[in-house]
């Protein structure tokens, strides 16, 4: 059984990602007013705050991916818990995408396909990607 | 290699999406005096191309049969192939109507798990011979031992799942009441101009009557769908015969079956029977149409099943634990005491409605009884077990009581939730995800956290 956890690297990543979202959701404010502006700046920015502090560090946290005799376990939530345990043989396609973001920190996403669904993970390193990657296309890898 | 080409008729299937343009000149004709030569000839250049596309559209269907597979050509301008392996198709099913007996033709669906819920993948009009033709072909037909389901267990079945059945028979005195309260209420002031001081009662008694209308024709539509149901079983094929017109014959592979259910719907329950029903890409249109026996006894149930899936309900498995059952109906309560509540502080708010919402707050509360009394018994009954290659689970999910197989290799996620009482006490809410969309899903709830996981991980593991 070989266990991945995610890098502090995705924890910065989702960090930006948010920043990125924030800082126009505050702009877009500013035609509304000086109160709704101030208001909607101050709920915004403790939706931030609690994101950016507690909520991503927390889920980050949480994410394991575990790969067992014939299994793929996600395990991911802050509040509510949710497993995913599905068989790796059914999986029919797996792609590793990265943004310009991503690439500047060195991870990539997997996405895994199987019949009738499909799985968007978070983001990994590199390596790690591809060894799961290769893994779950049918290669046989050691993940050990 | 046998070549199967489009029956003459399916013309008519191309030339029925235009059907409203080909009418055209007729109204034209009607209600447009004169128009000249040219718009005459528009029109007969446009039906032209309507039937000359249908035609060659009709044409242009084919399905060749090879040893190992099925190729379904179509198209004129652009053409398709569709390469099916014989063993990837889950479900074939032919349906006929007068018309169409007359004429000599089926219409044939070809089914696989890539289809979509409840569409028909390739779905053609071809001849009778040629649908035997394509039975044979595919060795759907060999042997074949079928039972006749009787005329009672389909009535029965029809008038427990006809949508309106249990609503219509709560509505129908709720909705006479509320015409009486309104009449004393509000007819004679309100509506002072109109001379029947019964407005409300008619208008409501109009309503029941229509609601018993729809559940009138609701079963009798099912009833005719399902008349005549027949199961035929050979070791490798189910076919499921149902209605006399239009007749409708389905056939797929054992090994396709999804996940099979046992179900009890409140009348069905009352009568201690059972509904089986079975999860196939491609059979069963509609929610209720995948039964494939109607109404069955306790003691049938067995039988049937180890004579058709060669299986047997399971013993023991993981269940909830005893000191907390009472998490089953803690939402259950709530509800079935707030509803009532609501109901009375309404009326004491306006009490010119107090002689409605007493009588409807009684027949909420039998209902939301019935419904806590289910939240006891899946208590009772939540269990997660195996049975030979299957996965056995049972519970109930809104007012229906399951019992669920799936066939091992047909399992395609198990997801596992737990809310933040479910982490304090280590239990948790599985969800079973078959791999066909058609299937159903199975919720087991409140079993031990970690049991579930290593029933969930070691279940690949064995295979």
């Amino acid at each position: 059984m070989k266990e991945y956890f995610l890098p502090q690297r995705t924890l910065m990543l989702w960090r930006i990602r948010l920043c990125v979202v924030f800082v126009p959701s505050v702009a877009a404010c500013i035609p509304l007013g000086p109160l709704f502006f101030a208001v909607a700046a101050v709920i915004l920015l403790a939706a931030f705050l609690y994101l950016l502090y507690f909520y991503l560090p927390r889920f980050h946290k949480s994410y394991k991916m575990e790969f067992g005799e014939g299994y793929m376990d996600i395990i991911c939530g802050v509040f509510i818990k949710t497993e995913k345990i599905l068989p790796t043989e059914r999986i029919i396609s797996v792609s590793v995408s990265s943004g310009p973001l991503s690439r500047r920190f060195s991870l990539a996403a997997l996405s895994v396909s199987a019949v009738h669904f499909k799985l968007r993970l978070a983001p990994l390193d590199h390596r790690s990607a591809e060894i799961i990657k290769e893994f779950l296309g049918g290669d046989s890898i050691d993940l050990h | 290699m046998t070549c199967i080409k489009a029956h003459p008729a399916a013309v008519f299937g191309f030339i029925a999406p235009f059907w409203i343009i080909t009418l055209f000149p007729f109204f034209r004709r009607i209600f447009i005096k004169g128009g000249g030569a040219a718009l005459a000839a528009a029109e007969l250049i446009g039906l032209f191309i309507i039937f000359l596309q249908a035609y060659l559209r009709a044409r242009a269907l084919e399905i060749e049969i090879t040893e190992t597979r099925l190729v379904i050509k179509k198209g004129v301008f652009i053409k398709g192939e569709t390469v099916i392996k014989k063993h990837n198709v889950s479900c074939l099913s032919f349906k006929t109507n007068p018309i169409l007996w007359l004429l000599s033709a089926e219409t044939v669906s070809i089914d696989t798990e890539a289809g979509k819920k409840h569409k028909s993948e390739h779905k053609m009009l071809i001849k009778r011979a040629d649908a035997t033709a394509l039975r044979s072909a595919l060795g759907l037909c060999e042997g074949i031992k079928s039972f006749k389901m009787g005329a009672k267990r389909v009535t029965l079945m029809a008038a427990a799942v006809s949508s309106a059945a249990v609503g219509v028979l709560v509505a129908v005195p709720a909705i006479n009441r509320i015409g009486r309260v309104l009449d004393k209420s509000f007819a004679g002031k309100i509506i002072e101009t109109v001379r029947s001081g019964a407005l409300f009662s008619s208008a409501f008694a109009a309503i029941s009557l229509l609601f018993l209308f729809f559940y009138a024709v609701s079963f009798i539509f099912l009833l005719i769908r399902n008349i005549s149901m027949q199961i035929g079983l050979t070791a490798e094929t189910i076919y499921i015969g149902a209605g006399i017109f239009p007749r409708r014959r389905t056939y797929f592979k054992k090994e396709s079956v999804g996940s099979i259910v046992l179900e009890q719907r409140p009348i069905i329950r009352l009568s201690g029977r059972y509904i089986i029903k079975v999860g196939v890409a491609g059979y069963g249109g509609r929610r209720d149409d995948s039964v494939i026996v109607p109404v069955a006894r306790k003691s049938e149930v067995e039988p049937f099943l180890r004579h058709i899936f060669s299986l047997e309900r399971p013993n023991g498995g993981i269940t909830p634990a005893r000191h907390l059952k009472y998490r089953f109906i803690r939402w259950r309560m709530l509800f079935s005491a707030a509803v009532p509540a609501a109901i009375y502080f309404l009326g004491c708010a306006f009490p010119v409605l107090w002689p409605l919402s007493a009588p409807l707050s009684v027949i909420i509360l039998i209902s939301l009884l019935y419904f806590l009394s289910l939240g006891f018994l899946n208590s009772r009954t939540a269990r997660l077990s195996k049975s030979g290659d299957y996965l056995f689970a049972a519970g109930v999910s809104g007012f229906r009581v399951k019992e669920f197989f799936c066939r091992r290799e047909r399992v395609g996620m198990f997801l596992i939730r737990r809310y933040p009482t479910d982490i304090r006490k280590k239990t948790a809410i599985l969800k079973i995800e078959t791999r066909n969309e058609n299937s159903e899903k199975m919720k087991v709830k409140y079993i031990s956290y970690l049991a579930a996981q290593e029933y969930c991980k070691g279940f690949w593991k064995q295979q």
